[in-house]
């Protein structure tokens, strides 16, 4: 009994492992390797892979939408600059409608593209930032991502 | 000729001003009046002042473009999101252009309203990030709208 006492505290010290301490980023901001780390912590899968295109970029969900996150002005794997971007092929959105949302709502920068298409996108300066504040981002992201799903009916 | 050249010393040190000490902030964000000490240590005028509509705001300038700072999510006063706002009346900028604009530029997401006003905006969450961050997006977001205001020919 008194083992399976101590299994169970194990598990459940592991199973609520405290957050990792907050770091500050210098003006290099983060790695690829780092973001999939934050990403992780919070709950959300993350992995590093390309896109089309061949840029090296982390791969994550919310619920049911998948989502991309970019790096840009970076050294050495160090990033200053992050994007959040999801996009859909099944856009009905008029210009009007993208534009009602860019007009009223946060965070999100919408645009469309030919052939249904339709983006997502959210910027963020991570340089000299801290990851406490990454995180911040990923929850807004993952909850103006839900709402805007409902706005555009995708 | 010795006191000259000390008053020379101390009015070089003087404008050369060191950034001011660096400062990671809570949850809550920053206030108002942090904002401004803020943007006037990054060189940019900065007053508390109201928009048309009573939202308590910072006003500033760059280059010769005015803008604005609106905060939101606020307890007591300390914010845990801004947001960069700069509006013109003049506009002759299509749907399709300012969708060209939100298609291949980041940070900041535009939109038009009836007449001819167009919106530049950019949000920001300061929420557990560093004074030196917001510093940062101080300087993304005077880049991008001197772009933005070539763009669309304002």
């Amino acid at each position: 009994m008194k083992h399976l006492s101590s299994a169970a505290v194990l598990a459940v010290a592991l199973l609520t492992a405290a957050p990792a301490c907050a770091e500050t980023l210098t003006e290099q901001g983060v790695t690829r390797e780092k973001m999939v780390a934050i990403m992780t912590r919070h709950g959300l899968p993350a992995r590093i892979d390309k896109d089309s295109k061949g840029n090296v970029i982390v791969k994550s969900r919310i619920i049911d939408i998948n989502y991309d996150v970019y790096f840009f002005n970076c050294t050495d794997g160090g990033c200053r600059e992050i994007q959040f971007a999801a996009g859909w092929t099944s856009s009905t959105a008029s210009l009007d409608r993208i534009n009602e949302w860019n007009t009223t709502k946060r965070y999100l920068r919408v645009y469309s593209k030919p052939g249904n298409v339709i983006w997502a996108e959210q910027d963020a300066v991570v340089g000299r930032g801290t990851t406490d504040n990454i995180e911040d981002y990923v929850t807004t992201w993952g909850t103006m991502l839900v709402q805007f799903k409902e706005f555009m009916k995708l | 000729m010795k006191h000259l050249k000390i008053a020379a010393v101390l009015a070089i040190a003087l404008l050369g001003a060191a950034p001011a000490v660096a400062e990671t902030l809570t949850e809550q964000g920053v206030t108002r009046e942090q904002m401004v000490k803020i943007m006037t240590a990054h060189s940019l005028p900065a007053r508390i002042d109201k928009d048309s509509s009573g939202n308590v705001i910072v006003k500033s300038r760059v280059t010769d473009v005015n803008f604005d700072v609106y905060f939101f999510d606020c307890t007591d006063g300390s914010c845990r999101e801004i947001q960069f706002a700069a509006g013109w009346t003049n506009n002759t900028a299509s749907p399709d252009r300012i969708n060209e604009w939100n298609t291949t530029k980041r940070y900041i997401r535009a939109y038009s309203k009836p007449g001819k006003i167009i919106w530049a905006e950019q949000d920001v969450i300061v929420g557990r990030t560093t004074t030196e961050n917001i510093d940062e997006y101080l300087t993304t977001w005077a880049t991008v709208i001197a772009i933005f205001k070539k763009f669309m020919d304002l």
